[in-house]
């Protein structure tokens, strides 16, 4: 059986999952329930650490996919920091980074949000 | 390589190492994006010129530009159609086409490799307003030549790196495939299923808009799961053509509407034809699904197609397996319904058979003692079959086990069973119902017939009579008049035989019944014998009469003899 586990920060008003071990299709449930808690506490950005991560299949891939629409719908985002070369290729192959932004550090994903903060929204 | 170059009139910047270390920087690189880049930065530096552009001709002929500088209107991808001579320096720039020339361009280096010309480099006039050297001329060009030869290897690297990235793909889709098939099995709860699916689907191809539309086994098609639409989807508006078709397939506009935001159709098909689809959405990242992908998702969806199919098919085997259950219940709770051991009747020999062709039947008979050493003998036959008949005999049965301890007439009680009947049951269930009260010691049997099929009473003289004295079946109408008695005396040797319709509904294997008259006659063969044996042979005579060992319907007799 897969080890998967999401421990939490929260840093500036983002909200941060670090990923542990394998996340596939037996261990989607517990980031699906990471992104529910978020969602229900009113945290829409989200970055995701993935130092520890050392798996990831489709299944696991399409949690992100699950949420992603809801987050941005409230203004929010998920951002990915902290990737191996072997993680960033998976994501790579699927066309993930066309869709997500990917950046090396935590403190590069952090920021990014809070200059999309600084940006005037229109009226 | 140009002896010239080598010469000492060569200005500095054009020696030998100096195109050796460029050649080696840009060959050795194998990038073709690194190669174009500064082989153009380079040129223009080399001859001061604001502006080049680098050509390269694509499959179809056509020239399209590499990279380009300071030439306004000029940007990477465009097309040019230019003459193949153009392209092996043959023309003069003023026999040029106008684009060239419009675009201030002067001077054109052939990139040719081993198969023939890739395309050119070109520059404008030199910012200094001087002509292009000698030199210079023959330092791009011995540049050029060297660097088509790097472009040729590294396009042939780059399609290498291209050809494993779709390697690269098409292992992940397997392992995928792979993933799937072993989540699928691993789990019968189908709500966990379509989530591992949908989850599957989106991660794969960046989707998060899909419907899967299936039809289990003997069951309508139903929209199973509906993510991402804008509206809800029901299973109906789904065009039944689409559960045809034979491979993936991109929805044309007018096949669906647009609010529906669904692009792509996928056949569930299992090994016995058509089991549903898979509708798919737009991307998130925009582009197209490629051929490879929807083959993908037609493995994809027969692995999903097969897993629903099993969770139903166990659904309907563990609900079979509950109902096999109960209905073995049943079986036991009606087996102890009948007299486990008939009663001895001082005076009389006593036989009964019962066959249900179902676990659980409708027919019933009874021998009950009863105070002052009296018998009650009763059989009947419920309408329908299976649990329903049996319900309804065991309350038929209760109820007689009541009246037997009432002192009541027996019309009475026929009467006050069948207003219950009435009540308790829905119009056009009904019993047909035959019971008596023997009195051994006075030899008489007093009954009632509610419309059962007359129990035959075999006298010792050779006579045969029907005990037809009674009334309606039970069940029909709850006052129909009362209930009508006789009573009969039996002689030694007098055979009472009380049975179900099914005894003579009996076929042979042309279809033919029976009837009564095969069974007066029979009865009339027997009636010395002992009344389990008569009962044994004519069984013996229905099974041979049938040509089959097992009885089509329920049966149920019972032989009173009373001894000579």
């Amino acid at each position: 059986m897969s080890q998967f586990s999401v421990s939490f920060r929260s840093h500036d008003g983002v909200e941060i999952f670090y990923l542990r071990g394998e996340l596939d299709a037996h261990t989607a449930a517990e980031l699906e329930a990471a992104f529910e808690r978020s969602l229900q506490e009113g945290r829409y950005r989200i970055v995701v650490n993935c130092a520890e991560l050392s798996y990831i299949s489709s299944a696991g891939l399409g949690v992100f996919m699950a949420y992603v629409e809801t987050v941005r719908a409230q203004g929010g985002d998920i951002k990915f920091c902290h990737m191996s070369p072997k993680i960033y290729n998976i994501f790579d192959l699927l066309g993930f980074p066309l869709v997500y932004e990917i950046v090396p550090t935590e403190a590069e994903a952090v920021a990014r949000f809070a200059r999309h903060a600084e940006t005037p929204r229109p009226e | 390589m140009h002896a010239s170059l080598i010469g000492p009139e060569a200005p500095q910047r054009y020696d030998l190492s100096s195109l050796l270390e460029t050649s080696r920087l840009l060959v050795g690189s194998l990038d073709a994006d690194f190669i174009l880049d500064n082989l153009l930065r380079i040129a223009m530096a080399k001859l001061l010129s604001t502006r080049g552009a680098i050509l390269w001709r694509d499959a179809s002929g056509l020239f399209r530009i590499a990279r380009a500088r300071g030439i306004p209107g000029w940007k990477p991808g465009g097309a040019l159609r230019l003459p193949q001579a153009l392209i092996r320096g043959e023309l003069e720039p003023e026999n040029w086409p106008e684009p060239l020339r419009k675009a201030g361009l002067v001077a054109l280096f052939p990139l040719v490799a081993q198969n023939g010309p890739l395309g050119a480099l070109l520059l404008g006039a030199k910012a200094t307003g001087e002509t292009y050297s000698a030199y210079e001329r023959q330092y791009l060009e011995a540049l050029t030549n060297i660097t088509a030869l790097g472009l040729s290897s590294a396009f042939v690297v780059k399609q290498l790196r291209q050809t494993n990235r779709e390697l690269d793909r098409r292992v992940h889709e397997l392992q995928t495939l792979l993933d799937l098939s072993r989540t699928l099995n691993s789990t019968l709860d189908r709500e966990a299923l379509l989530k591992r699916i949908g989850y599957t689907l989106m991660g794969q191809l960046l989707v998060s808009r899909f419907a899967i539309l299936f039809r289990p086994p003997g069951r309508p098609a139903a929209m199973l799961l509906a993510r991402g639409l804008p509206a809800p989807l029901s299973a109906e508006a789904i065009p039944a053509a689409w559960l045809e078709e034979p491979r993936a397939r991109r929805i044309a506009s007018e096949e669906a509407p647009p609010d529906w935001g669904l692009e792509w159709i996928v056949p569930i098909r299992l090994q016995d034809g058509p089991r549903g689809v898979l509708l798919v959405g737009p991307r998130a990242a925009g582009t197209p699904l490629e051929e490879a992908e929807l083959r993908f998702l037609e493995a994809a969806a027969q692995l999903a197609g097969i897993a629903l199919e099993n969770t139903y098919l166990i659904e309907t085997w563990l609900e079979k397996q509950r109902l096999d259950e109960e209905l073995r219940l049943a079986q036991r709770i009606q087996q102890g319904l009948l007299p486990r051991k008939l009663p001895d009747i001082p005076g009389f020999e006593l036989a009964a058979y019962a066959h249900s062709i179902r676990p659980v039947g409708g027919d019933y008979y009874d021998v009950l003692p009863l105070e002052r050493e009296r018998f009650l003998v009763a059989i009947a036959d419920v309408t329908g079959k299976g649990v329903p008949a049996a319900l309804l005999m065991a309350n038929l049965q209760a109820m007689l086990h009541v009246l037997a301890s009432i002192p009541m007439s027996i019309e009475e009680a026929t009467a006050r069973i069948n207003a219950i009947i009435c009540h308790n049951t829905d119009p056009g269930t009904f019993i047909t119902f035959f019971w008596g009260i023997l009195d051994p010691g006075r030899r008489t049997f007093r009954y009632v017939n509610a419309g059962h099929v007359p129990p035959l009473w075999l006298r010792a003289n050779g006579d045969l009579e029907e005990l037809s004295t009674g009334g309606l079946l039970l069940g029909v109408l709850p006052t129909a008049g009362p209930y009508r008695s006789c009573a009969i005396e039996m002689e030694p040797g007098d055979v009472l035989f009380l049975y179900t319709d099914g005894l003579t509904e009996t076929c042979d294997p042309q279809g033919t019944w029976y009837d009564v008259d095969r069974l007066r006659m029979a009865l009339r063969k027997w009636r010395d014998t002992p009344a389990p044996l008569l009962l044994e042979a004519l069984l013996g005579e229905l099974r041979a009469f049938s040509g089959r060992e097992t009885f089509d319907d329920d049966l149920t007799a019972l032989v009173l003899r009373a001894h000579l």
